[in-house]
């Protein structure tokens, strides 16, 4: 009798280790996945280009000793948006929420005249 | 028979605690290396810089009524106020000197912070030896052959050197 118990429990314990271990195989195996597709958007790199692009369009129609214009056209899942006033450039995701906005600034000048225009989905920067 | 199955336990617990680790490292190594991406542009924006300063008339570039002439500075221009006003970035500072044709300093001027002024600090061996040892900062210089006027309405040749110091993260 205590030999069949004994036996029992045995069994309960080795199938409860199994359960455990399965689980933490799902928990990593889920990370993974969660990871990988998060990395496989590669949202944030374009996020990261997109600020840098605008900010050095702004510097180099900035540094132009004439009038010129340039005309730059964000990706679609994402905002970017030139601040003027404070001279920073600003990528906001339109489809993950989770993603935090990136900014980046741009170079601020008091004697020359940069102003940048939204039209539609373009970005007119001009020099005037 | 006790201690047996004990130590084997353990060696059980040490194998899965080895794939656990292994695992859960190569994870933070992607998922940091994909956050922490360098996207190095400072070479850029240093030449975008100068190209500010030579080629715009509201920085050193000289004007008069009829045009702007691009790669000529007006010294009269080359002040700290001025170089403040035509371009400032948060992340930048830079200093920009006239030399003559012989490398005698014409004049200098900088937009520069107390810190960013310390790391641009020139030293003997190396160029700039406090902002080596910061890898957040990275120091570099440019010279630029220009033209400037020397005295009333006589252009001399000389070189515009600008050394610059950018945050990099």
């Amino acid at each position: 009798m205590g030999l069949f118990k004994m036996k029992k429990k045995a069994v309960v314990d080795l199938q409860l280790s199994w359960v455990v271990d399965l689980l933490m195989l799902v928990l990593l195996i889920s990370t993974f996945m969660v990871l990988n597709n998060k990395i496989k958007t590669s949202q944030l790199h374009d996020m990261k280009v997109s600020v840098r692009d605008l900010s050095l369009t702004h510097d180099a129609v900035s540094a132009s000793p004439n009038e010129v214009y340039s005309v730059i056209v964000p990706k679609k899942n994402m905002d970017v948006i030139l601040d003027d006033s404070a001279c920073v450039v600003v990528a906001k995701s339109k489809e993950s929420v989770d993603t935090i906005p990136l900014r980046f600034p741009c170079s601020k000048s008091n004697l020359a005249k940069v102003s940048s225009v939204v039209q539609e989905d373009k970005i007119v920067i001009s020099k005037t | 028979m006790k201690k047996g199955i004990l130590a084997a336990d353990a060696v059980e617990l040490l194998i899965k605690l080895f794939f656990v680790f292994t695992f859960a490292i190569f994870l933070y190594v992607v998922s940091y290396s994909y956050l922490k991406e360098p996207v190095n542009i400072a070479n850029l924006e240093s030449y975008l810089l100068s190209r500010n300063l030579l080629y715009s008339d509201s920085c050193l570039a000289y004007s008069d009524e009829v045009k702007i002439y691009p790669l000529q500075v007006d010294v009269k221009k080359l002040s700290d106020e001025r170089l403040n006003a035509c371009f400032s970035k948060e992340t930048m500072g830079f200093r920009v000197t006239l030399y003559d044709k012989k490398g005698r300093e014409v004049k200098s001027a900088k937009s520069l912070t107390v810190k960013q002024e310390g790391l641009l600090t020139r030293g003997t061996k190396l160029l700039y030896p406090v902002c080596n040892s910061v890898p957040q900062y990275k120091c570099s210089i440019r010279k630029d052959l220009v033209l400037y006027n020397a005295k009333e309405d006589n252009l001399a040749q000389g070189f515009l050197v600008t050394e610059v110091v950018n945050f990099v993260g």
